[in-house]
């Protein structure tokens, strides 16, 4: 097992009490009539196959670039690696307030396959009260949930999916020894919006390192902007497998020192994109490429990006069916009565326009 | 269930597992709001292609190969999502409008999607929304939910009706069912009965008479169905001659002049007549061709001297008037020349009392028609036979031996398990119903089940579980082992 802890076990009964306290909301209204509007399926965008985009934006003159280039060759021998992966998603409307779902996973592959662990689906209602119910509940020793009590319930939607990815991530970090752990996304800066979560997340880094972890952030798909002119360099034109190091080119708005990751451009393969790689900051910058350069040579990559991390994604993301059946074990549970809201492509296209040409 | 798609006179309907509807079932969607319903039958039952399915199957795809893996799923929510896997899409032709309690054949309004619920009619309550079976009431099955189901047997008067399907799917008995519900209500009915199978319709499966036992009369040909020539009469006889025995036209016209000369003398008898042609002054070659065709009636021993008993059309029609009944003519002994005499006769005879109006109307039942029945019949049957008041219904189990004319022509059609796709072209021909639909049906019937299209059920096709029979039935297919 990955987890040697009995960590694995507790986040699910913790988030599923909450969860359930939260649906609590909706069994005492029983008496009037229980209505969840939802957007049309067919409506909705689907993010397991597309590929969402992070934007980033390059400061600095770019005329070092050749310079910045870092060949990579895949070092053995092979490590664990472990990748984390959350998604949410709306469920539907109620009066006072929104129901969505999430669910996360955590993928890690061993001499003979990959392996996972998956949460969820948790069901939340977030309503006016939810704060309070959430901050009853300590997530973790060091997150205050009410720091995020002004949120508004579409804030929280990303707020808890990113609560339970923090979780997960402190499960892997804590419990894992000698691996590289992959996680979604960049490594935020302290300082910005998620100032409660980010003091947290370098005691997770440190819990990482401890173990002799090498802990890395990847964003999906990454599309480089030049602020001050000066051509970009095609993807393509990028040997491979290489990283680019351009930690001292990502925004003015947080100086170095606040934050947690040391920026990349990543390309693995000869036929990526090129992406976006943030490595722990407290690592020294030898240890970062060579921990790449094992990376390399202990997953498969699709199109250059890690399968581990791949599986993870696929693996937590809410799909329309999975969004369709909670919806329907909504109505089945609490009586709910499903309403259509009147989905704006249907107004445009006729009340027909079936899903197939959605 | 609910709404998903329409399309011209299709609509698309979302079912979810725990919903149990069939092919050949019929769906209201009402419209709450705009207080009236679509009456849409579903002709096929497919996977939903759901949105994100696509997704879902590429997960599968991904984790089948080389992931394992645990769901930690407290809320036990997954096993709804898996359910949703097995929702479905019922494609149902739409068939009428309903409203306020009435069939209106008007379909050309949109059911709110919003507003619409949608539901199952159960056959039963959907024959009485179309009032069949309250005239003359035949029982011919059951809903699978105990309420009998009854068509009219008005749906057969003066109409052509085909009973057809694959072997052993149940023709016979429903024609059998149809046949007694007929005498049921004081009707003549002619049974041609290749097999021998409606013989024992006055007898009880244990052996007993029945309640229609006096009114079915059995006509065993050369047995106690003999005819003399003169109750045939010339017309009969040469029709005889000429259709079934291929006589050539000017050895009619000789026969015809021999035939009138015995007939005023009073002397018209076999004897006489084959004296008659040995003797008179005639061409070789026409004396041999007729007395050779003379020779097969006799040999036939359908044909009798005059002074034997025999029966009477009419005496069966006297006698049946009011009460109904059925003559049964068991072909299932005859060679095949017998049979068409048989039938020629019959139908010949048939016609005249029929012109004359010594009977009003009959109804016809013939099996396996391509057997026995001349080419120019078929078209009589449903043209000018039909005019006079004879009413008939085809049962067979090769379709294509039906002409494309008679199917076009056919009020009603009984149809049960094709499996064969030629066999079901055949078929679409019927312009009654669109032939993907019948296709759609036909190919997945059960045992016993048939689809009625056409007027029987008021042009709105229905598939009907038919009802067994209280009398012996004999239609089994034979066998060596059982
Ligand atoms: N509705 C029914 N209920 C009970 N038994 C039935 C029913 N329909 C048919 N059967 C039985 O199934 C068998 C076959 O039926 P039937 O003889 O009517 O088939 P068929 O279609 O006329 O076959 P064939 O093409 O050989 O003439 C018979 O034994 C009959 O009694
Ligand atoms: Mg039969």
């Amino acid at each position: 097992m990955l987890l040697e802890n009995t960590a694995e076990a507790t986040v699910p009964t913790r988030w599923a009490e909450v969860s359930l306290r939260s649906l609590k909301d909706m069994e005492e209204n029983s008496g009037e009539s229980l209505e969840l509007t939802v957007a049309d399926t067919g409506e909705e965008e689907s993010s397991l196959l597309k590929n969402w985009t992070t934007s980033f934006h390059l400061h600095s003159p770019w005329n070092d670039f050749q310079s910045r280039i870092v060949k990579l060759h895949p070092r053995p021998p092979r490590v664990k690696v472990a990748a984390v992966d959350c998604s949410s998603r709306k469920i539907g409307r109620t009066k006072k307030g929104l129901v969505c779902a999430f669910r996360g996973t955590v993928v890690w592959r061993d001499d003979f396959a990959y392996r996972y662990l998956r949460y969820g689906p948790f069901l939340f209602h977030i309503t006016e009260r939810f704060p309070e119910t959430f901050r009853d509940f300590a997530f973790s020793s060091t997150v205050s949930a009410s720091a995020f009590s002004f949120l508004n319930p579409s804030g929280w939607l990303s707020r808890i999916r990113y609560l339970l990815e923090i979780e997960l991530q402190r499960m892997v970090c804590e419990s894992s020894r000698d691996s590289i752990i992959l996680w979604d996304g960049v490594m935020p800066a302290a300082g910005l919006d998620l100032d409660p979560v980010s003091p947290y997340l370098s005691h997770i880094l440190r819990l990482a390192r401890s173990g002799n972890n090498k802990v890395m952030a990847l964003a999906k798909e990454t599309r480089l902007f030049s602020e001050n002119g000066g051509p970009l360099p095609e993807a393509t034109e990028l040997p491979s497998p290489c990283l680019v190091d351009v930690d001292k080119c990502v925004g003015e708005v947080s100086p170095s020192s606040q934050r947690l990751g040391y920026t990349f451009i990543a390309k693995f393969a000869p036929d990526s994109p090129g992406f976006r790689l943030d490595v722990d900051r407290c690592l020294p910058k030898g240890e970062m490429v060579e921990a790449v350069e094992r990376l390399l040579a202990s997953d498969l990559t699709f199109q250059g990006y890690p399968e581990t991390l791949r599986a993870a994604h696929i693996l937590s993301a809410l799909t329309p069916v999975d969004v369709l059946g909670l919806q329907r074990s909504l109505a089945g549970r609490y009586g709910f009565k499903i309403v259509r809201s009147p989905p704006v492509r249907r107004m445009l296209f006729g009340p027909y326009g079936g899903w197939d040409d959605s | 269930m609910r709404l998903f798609k329409k399309e011209h006179d299709t609509v698309q309907v979302l079912c979810f597992p725990e919903e149990t509807v069939e092919k050949g079932d019929y769906l209201v969607v009402e419209d709450l709001k705009a207080k009236r319903s679509l009456l849409v039958q579903v002709v096929d039952i497919q996977f939903a292609n759901l949105p994100g399915m696509m997704e879902d199957l590429v997960r599968e795809d991904v984790g089948d190969a080389y992931l394992f893996g645990e769901d930690y799923d407290p809320l036990q929510l997954n096993s709804q999502i898996t359910l949703l896997r097995d929702i479905r899409i019922l494609l149902g032709k739409i068939r009428c409008s309903i409203q306020g309690g009435s069939i209106d054949m008007n379909v050309s309004w949109l059911p709110s999607r919003v507003h619409s619920q949608i539901y199952r009619l159960k056959p039963h309550q959907l024959f009485e929304l179309l009032k069949l079976g309250f005239r003359r009431p035949i029982k011919i099955g059951d809903d699978g939910d105990g309420f009998e189901l009854r068509i009219d047997a008005d749906a057969l008067d003066g109409k052509l009706s085909i009973i057809t399907g694959r072997k052993g799917s149940g023709k016979s008995h429903l024609s059998k069912l149809l046949v007694l519900g007929l005498v049921d209500h004081g009707a003549p009915v002619l049974v041609f009965d290749v097999n021998g199978e409606y013989v024992n319709l006055g007898v009880n499966p244990n052996g007993e008479k029945n309640r229609y036992h006096d009114r079915i009369m059995v006509l065993n040909p050369a047995k106690n169905f003999k005819v003399t020539l003169s109750y045939m009469g010339l017309a009969t006889a040469s029709s005889l001659l000429a259709h079934v025995l291929s006589l050539p036209e000017t050895s009619l016209r000789e026969f015809s002049r021999i035939w009138k000369n015995l007939e005023r003398s009073d002397s018209l008898s076999l004897k006489s007549l084959k004296n008659t042609l040995r003797c008179c002054d005639l061409n070789e070659h026409v004396r041999e061709a007729l007395l050779s065709r003379v020779y097969t009636l006799e040999r036939s021993g359908f044909v009798v001297e005059e002074g034997e008993e025999t029966v009477r059309l009419e005496d069966f029609f006297a006698k049946t008037s009011g009460t109904g009944g059925a003559a049964v003519i068991n072909l299932s002994r005859s060679f095949p020349l017998e049979r068409k005499l048989v039938v020629e006769f019959t139908l010949s005879k048939l016609v005249e009392l029929l012109r004359v109006r010594r009977v009003k109307a009959c109804f016809l039942f013939a099996e396996e028609a391509h057997l026995y029945l001349r080419e120019t019949y078929w078209e009589d049957a449903v043209t000018r036979m039909r005019h006079l008041g004879l009413f008939t219904t085809f049962i067979t189990n090769r379709p294509d031996s039906i002409g494309e004319d008679i199917y076009r022509q056919a009020d009603s059609i009984f149809l049960f398990n094709f499996k064969n796709e030629h066999d079901l072209n055949a078929i679409s021909k019927a312009a009654r119903i669109d032939g993907e639909t019948m296709k759609a049906i036909a190919q997945s019937l059960k045992p016993h089940h048939c689809m009625t299209i056409g007027q029987v059920t008021g042009e709105i096709p229905f598939v009907i579980r038919v009802k067994p029979l209280d009398v012996k039935t004999m239609g089994e297919t034979r066998t060596f082992f059982s």
